[in-house]
């Protein structure tokens, strides 16, 4: 009878095991009975913001009510994605230099009364990743929003879930022209790449003439971006004899710029990340051909051309920032921050950090006390950025609006002397993404 | 499941194993892991002590009663049942989903691998495959899923067997750099210009609707008794609530349905590997010359078993676009789906379905850990791939068969015949091993911390991996230390 005294045991299992389940679940049960009850009057309904005619915008900001996920009256939990590792690791110091800045703030005593609580997820520049390390932040860490996500690509692949969590993603480290209108829980933060790729390539028109020229670019969003201005800003002033394309975790572009080289192009636009394109340059250099090369922002600074070991004399480029090579008093300051607190040599990626960093302390500063996910897109519409604020360093005064979702426009032609060792650029010329539509 | 051979005799029966403590230790560490740091949801933390304290004393139960050791698979079980209840969000739900999806796709490659020995690193291209295929067809053409899942993984099933005629030509390394193909020209295949319009290029494509709970399923988990919210929502306004209610019943919803499919292919799995099937493929492993002489047909075998490996990861692939509701290229490349998988399973253990499930969980929460462990020091968070690689260097050189292999083979360890040893202080080799790596653990573990904990970390290591005959060389040696007073040179006369 050895098959019956294995069933009952079996029987006798499968019930004590049910046991704990049902244990577990009735616990919860109290648990949320009595949670509610102490805390329906502590924070009310998700609800749009109502706008009342009479009352001006610093007012009404108080009454705005909303989630407030991630939101203690003494820490707001902030979230964002960065490429630790992998192909676009050069911009981890970013991140690594707003943390710096946000330090500093806490230890002043926080924003409205809160500290600022950064935490960040390395997603190796790999989408799939992305929608990992993001969906780890919204509903592990509860964060409040993301801030500065960085790419377009890992960007792209998030947004739609961001959308459906209701979690505000701002100041997206990412020059697609997409984040303008996506809605108005997204905005970027630097000129889109087609306005860029615009000036880019109207300035290759004026200088140039009657040449042949070739696109390099990555193959994703924010290439393809940039591919689209140059051509539209070249127009018909320069012959194109080709486009190459390269992924974004490849090590090495040379032989993609080598075949535009033989296929006769004497200028060449570039939308690339640091490592390739400064590892490129050199090897372009090493077989002695010449090219006027016009590069996006995402490789202007003097690390690329230290990177680069003197084969970057002469690249154009566009940009939103000045250098760390600019002497001017307000480079210096934001520079000398840095060297107190501990950076040995900051870098262009510093001066991007502290602007970024600036924009979201105003944000936040502005939206005050009643910070939820409606408020600060209210503050962010119609009281932050309206004109007369402007963040160090950066050429224009940022605006947004409601119609208006873009925050840097105002960029420069620059050009790298190795001789000198900085950038050569006349602000007297700062170009308007306004300038540059046709 | 039985047991043979009653080696645990009185008292002994009643005191957890080697292989019992191990789990439980486990077990508890992960226990801290979920609630040590992030949260401080007690209530969740002491439930699993709870439960793990009771099927403990159920495994003793069954022990006495039916004389069988493997009480905690009935723990597993249990837990993984347990699961969304144990988690502490939606986020750690979905961990979940994604390890039973992924446990899967490792029983398929312990089909090839571990039972029929053909080496494959092309399983990411069959998982890309059908996560692909079922993207396609719900974005494109709008099939509803579920036939659209059948329609992936039958897909993928034909394509396994076309993958699997390099296996009749090729062997060993050969089959394995030929198979490597297919997981490196998959993700170029859909960055191609000419169908970007279908795979969306490197943006990838995205699931709009997940799968949502029918009507009383989604009742019920979504009752407030049943429905578990984060710590943090708990003080939140009802409305908020509720919407964390409907996220858990979805995100739960999802787990179930993964965790049928994975028990179906657990069962399956371990079916097979005792069939007439598993057998031959056994057989075309171990020796294919006489295995061809005793008239299998290693042909048809080799294929067919490339073909159930393709089935299930073309299930896995499925499912894991369903789960994760996104597929770009770079998911599907070499490291993270082709190699990887394969390291994980040699973790857990080749050739048992167990193995494959341990392999699942490390290959999902490995690298969790790893980077939980990682932030506590700036430098071990920019060494986390390499301590990665520590510890699969230290699974594979002392772990040869496994988690999974070494868990049962401890099982048949005796606490007595250890404490017997003990007592008369007869010092065998493994014990003089294991003593000597402790302590030199322990010592290079503490001159780490002090300067730099990770490269303490990297020493013990590579103490740990160092050959066996070694250390225990060092420790008799140590031991014969105090006998050198007494030493003499031989005497012509004494050699043997």
């Amino acid at each position: 009878m050895k098959w019956h005294r294995k069933t009952w045991m079996l029987a006798l299992l499968a019930i004590i095991a049910v046991l704990p389940v049902l244990g577990i679940a009735c616990g919860d049960d109290d648990d949320d009975d009595c949670c509610a009850h102490a805390t329906t009057a502590a924070t009310t309904a998700d609800g749009s913001p109502t706008k009342a005619a009479t009352k001006s915008p610093a007012d009404e900001i108080a009454n705005i009510k909303g989630d407030t996920t991630g939101v203690t009256d003494k820490e707001v939990k902030i979230g964002s994605y960065y490429a630790k590792t992998g192909p676009a690791a050069t911009y981890n110091t970013i991140q690594l230099a707003w943390n710096i800045y946000f330090d500093e703030v806490n230890k002043k005593g926080g924003i409205a009364g809160r500290q600022v609580k950064l935490i960040v997820e390395d997603d190796g520049y790999n989408p799939s990743n992305t929608v990992n390390v993001v969906k780890k932040l919204v509903e592990q860490d509860q964060v409040f929003m993301i801030f500065n996500g960085l790419g377009t690509a890992t960007s792209s692949a998030v947004a739609e879930y961001l959308k459906a969590q209701g979690v505000p993603s701002l100041f997206i480290a990412s020059g697609a022209s997409k984040w303008a209108h996506s809605g108005p829980t997204f905005i970027g933060i630097q000129p889109d790449y087609t306005t860029e790729g615009a000036i880019l390539g109207k300035e290759m028109a004026d200088k140039h003439k009657g040449k042949k020229y070739g696109i390099l670019y990555q193959n994703d969003d924010f290439g393809k971006d940039g591919r689209e201005g140059i051509k539209q800003g070249a127009g018909t002033a320069l012959t194109l004899v080709g486009e190459e394309t390269y992924e974004a975790n490849a090590a090495d572009i040379t032989s993609q710029a080598l075949k535009l080289i033989n296929a006769g192009a004497e200028v060449i636009g570039v939308y690339s990340t640091p490592t390739q394109f400064a590892g490129m340059l050199k090897s372009v250099k090493a077989q002695g051909k010449t090219v006027a090369w016009y590069a996006s922002s995402t490789t202007a600074g003097s690390a690329v051309a230290k990177l680069a070991e003197g084969a970057m004399d002469g690249v154009f480029s566009a940009t939103y920032l000045p250098d760390v090579t600019d002497p001017s008093p307000e480079v210096q300051k934001v520079i000398q921050f840095y060297k107190d607190h501990g950076v040995a040599n900051p870098n262009v990626y510093h001066l991007v950090a502290w602007a970024w960093a600036q924009h979201l302390e105003r944000l936040l500063t502005v939206t005050g006390k009643n910070l939820n996910r409606s408020s600060i897109i209210y503050a962010l519409e119609n009281l932050a950025f309206q004109g007369d604020w402007k963040a160090d360093l950066v050429f224009k005064p940022s605006i947004v609006t409601k119609d208006d979702h873009k925050v840097l426009e105002a960029m420069v032609i620059q050009k790298w002397n190795e001789a000198a060792g900085k950038f050569e650029y006349d602000l007297s010329k700062v170009v308007d993404s306004e300038t540059t539509k046709r | 499941m039985k047991m043979t051979g009653n080696y645990r005799q009185g008292i002994e029966r009643f005191i957890p194993s080697p292989a019992e403590a191990v789990v439980l230790a486990t077990l508890l560490f992960f226990t801290w892991y979920l609630y040590g740091g992030t949260g401080n949801d007690v209530f969740a933390g002491l439930s699993t002590f709870i439960v793990v304290a009771i099927a403990w004393v159920l495994g003793v139960a069954i022990r006495v009663a039916l004389n069988d050791m493997r009480w905690w698979l009935l723990v597993i079980a249990l837990l993984l049942v347990m699961a969304p209840w144990l988690a502490l969000n939606t986020f750690q739900i979905a961990v979940m989903t994604e390890v039973l999806v992924f446990s899967l796709l490792l029983h398929g490659l312990n089909v090839v691998t571990g039972l029929t020995g053909q080496m494959s690193l092309g399983h990411g291209a069959l998982v890309g495959l059908s996560a692909y295929a079922v993207a396609i067809l719900v974005d494109h053409w709008d099939w509803p899923l579920l036939p659209a899942m059948a329609a992936a993984v039958a897909l993928t099933f034909a394509f396994g067997f076309a993958l699997g005629i390099p296996a009749l030509r090729l062997a060993g390394p050969y089959l394995a750099i030929a198979t490597v193909a297919a997981a490196l020209v998959f993700p170029l295949v859909l960055k191609l210009d000419s169908v970007q319009d279908y795979t969306g290029g490197v943006q990838g494509l995205r699931l709009h609707k997940q799968p949502q709970p029918p009507g009383f399923i989604g009742g019920f988990l979504e009752n407030e008794s049943i429905a578990k919210i984060p710590e943090q929502k708990k003080f939140a306004p009802e409305e908020v609530q509720v919407k964390e209610r409907q996220k858990f019943a979805q995100a739960t919803y999802l787990y179930f349905l993964c965790f049928g499919v994975a028990a179906i292919g657990t069962f399956a799995a371990w079916n097979l590997q005792r069939s007439r099937f598993g057998r031959a493929f056994i057989a075309v492993r171990d020796a294919e010359v006489a295995a061809t002489s005793m008239g299998v047909n290693t042909a048809l075998y080799k294929v067919t078993a490339f073909g159930i490996s393709a089935l299930y990861a073309g299930i896995a692939g499925a499912l894991l676009y369903m789960v994760v509701a996104f597929v770009a290229p770079e998911s599907f490349d070499l490291f993270n789906l082709s190699i990887n998988p394969i390291a994980y399973l040699v973790i857990g253990g080749l050739a048992a379905p167990g193995g494959a499930m341990v392999g699942a969980f490390g290959y999902k929460w490995g690298p969790e850990v790893i980077k939980k462990i990682a932030r506590t020091d700036t430098d071990f968070d920019k060494l986390q791939g390499a301590l990665t690689g520590l510890m699969l260097i230290v699974v594979m050189t002392r772990m040869p068969q496994g988690v999974w292999g070494s868990l049962t083979r401890l099982n048949s360890f005796s606490w007595k015949a250890l404490i017997n040893e003990t007592k008369a202080w007869v010092l065998s080799r493994t014990i003089a091993y294991w003593l000597a790596i402790a302590l030199g653990v322990a010592v290079v573990i503490a001159i780490g911390a002090w300067f730099a904990p990770v490269w303490g970390v990297f020493a013990a290591g590579l103490l740990v991996v160092a050959p066996q005959d070694a250390w225990a060389g060092v420790f008799l040696w140590l031991r014969s230390l105090p006998a050198i007073g007494r030493r003499r040179a031989p005497a012509p006369g004494d050699a043997r």
